[in-house]
């Protein structure tokens, strides 16, 4: 079945009154230069669609609870929900990999990170038989790097991290039809596109850089 | 080149007074049902859990290789268990073998008093892929004798260096072959004529080195609070 008939099946009608149980999870490919990385937010090796997934989730210390090592924040938006602008990041690198991915950086930037949803199912293992389903797909801006101490002095730890800044096609939009549209937004979402930026939108009609207000 | 970790086997002298195994799924909350129960989700594809308890070693032997058992986890080291035997296992009645160990063929042991090992398996019928939960293998040999709730084990027939435990969750017998639910999923596929073993072995790591260690009791006798073995993902 598709993803979509398996999860109405899931939810049931509004009439309904079964327990909805269903594990859906998110899956992200990290299409780097020569190196693309698909990631999911579970355990172990996942196959879906002909591909291998690898669990981002381990149990800390004690054993008792799930964490997850990609870091997948709530997307951000200093607008209006409109444009999300997502940072991924992996914590605690060691001093190799953190160097490793300094001297590999040029690989991420313009690249596109790709989320799927997955249904597994109980019963299915790590093999699930759904088709994974398109969720977003954003391009990479550039990689962040941070490198800090942790600790008393003598007692500090050295805490490295590196996380990808990533951005939709919806860069600079705005829901609000009062919104503020600026040519700049046009031409940075052009360039996300990848297609040549355009300077005759900074005539597009008399809502270029202007702000208005129903008094 | 693929990367392979460097596995190291756990030491003989080290056996646990007790242990159990526990297959897969970490629990993640699910929420009220309808009825108002409180439910959970398994994790799909969870790693398995070893839970013991070592009692204090005073051999001299033991406390050596418990001390290298101790400094090995804390880097992370992954190990190859030969589970030791507890009612998880087939029982060797059921397989028609001696628990100590076969002979040779006219009846005396080796010149060390010890035993061939012994180690009972059945053979794989039908290919499976990498994260299925099914697994088809020979019942010819030896009868109907595995049951749900047994612990069995495979290894890895492309490298022959991996080896996997899991928990028999349902198995049905149609006729000869016995086809068994198993779980944790499979990760790796396995092919005709791999080896099913009533005397499994798995690849674990220390899920916490601290709780390994404590002070020797009067310099002597080592003492460890119970200990989490987890599955290696490899």
């Amino acid at each position: 079945m598709s993803f979509e008939t398996e999860l109405l099946d899931a939810l049931g009608a509004a009439t309904d009154t079964f327990d909805t149980r269903v594990t859906l999870r998110n899956c992200f490919f990290y299409d780097f230069t020569g190196d693309p990385l698909r990631v999911w937010d579970g355990e172990g090796i996942l196959h879906a669609d002909g591909e291998e997934w690898i669990g981002t989730m381990f149990r800390g210390p004690g054993g008792v609870t799930l964490a997850n090592l990609h870091q997948t924040p709530e997307f951000r938006d200093p607008r209006d929900q409109a444009s999300p602008e997502y940072e991924f990041g992996l914590p605690y690198l060691s001093k190799v990999d953190f160097e490793a991915i300094q001297a590999d950086q040029a690989k991420a930037e313009g690249r596109e990170v790709t989320r799927y949803k997955v249904i597994v199912k109980q019963g299915e293992g790590l093999r699930p038989d759904t088709a994974l389903e398109f969720a977003d797909k954003f391009v990479i801006q550039s990689v962040r790097f941070f490198e800090g101490l942790d600790g008393l002095p003598g007692e500090s730890i050295r805490m490295r991290r590196a996380s990808v800044v990533c951005r939709s096609v919806e860069i600079g939009r705005s829901l609000a039809p009062r919104s503020t549209y600026t040519d700049l937004s046009q031409q940075e979402r052009a360039r996300v596109l990848g297609e040549n930026p355009d300077s005759g939108c900074a005539y597009v009609a008399t809502n270029a850089r202007r702000t208005f207000e129903v008094v | 080149m693929a990367y392979m970790p460097t596995i190291y086997d756990w030491r003989s002298t080290c056996r646990p007074r007790g242990f159990v195994f526990v297959a897969g799924a970490q629990a993640v909350s699910g929420g009220l049902s309808v009825g108002g129960a409180y439910g959970s989700n398994p994790e799909p594809g969870g790693r398995f859990v070893i839970q013991c308890e070592f009692p204090a070693f005073g051999d001299a032997q033991a406390v050596r290789d418990w001390s290298w058992t101790m400094s090995r986890a804390k880097g992370g080291a992954v190990f190859r268990v030969a589970l030791w035997v507890n009612q998880q296992m087939v029982s060797a009645d059921d397989l028609n073998g001696n628990r100590n160990g076969a002979t040779w063929s006219n009846g005396q042991t080796w010149d060390n008093g010890q035993r061939w090992q012994f180690d009972p398996f059945e053979e794989v019928l039908e290919a499976a892929l990498a994260g299925s939960t099914t697994i088809k293998f020979r019942s010819a040999n030896h009868g109907q004798i595995v049951q749900i709730g047994h612990v069995i084990g495979l290894m890895d027939p492309d490298t022959a260096k991996y080896d996997f435990s899991h928990v028999v969750e349902d198995v049905e017998y149609d006729g000869g072959p016995a086809t068994a639910t198993i779980s944790p999923p499979l990760r790796k596929r396995m092919a005709v004529g791999t080896l099913v073993r009533f005397r499994p072995r798995c690849l674990v790591t220390v899920q916490d080195p601290e709780s390994l260690a404590s002070p020797l009791e009067y310099n002597k006798f080592a003492r460890s609070g119970g200990v989490r073995l987890v599955e290696a993902l490899v």
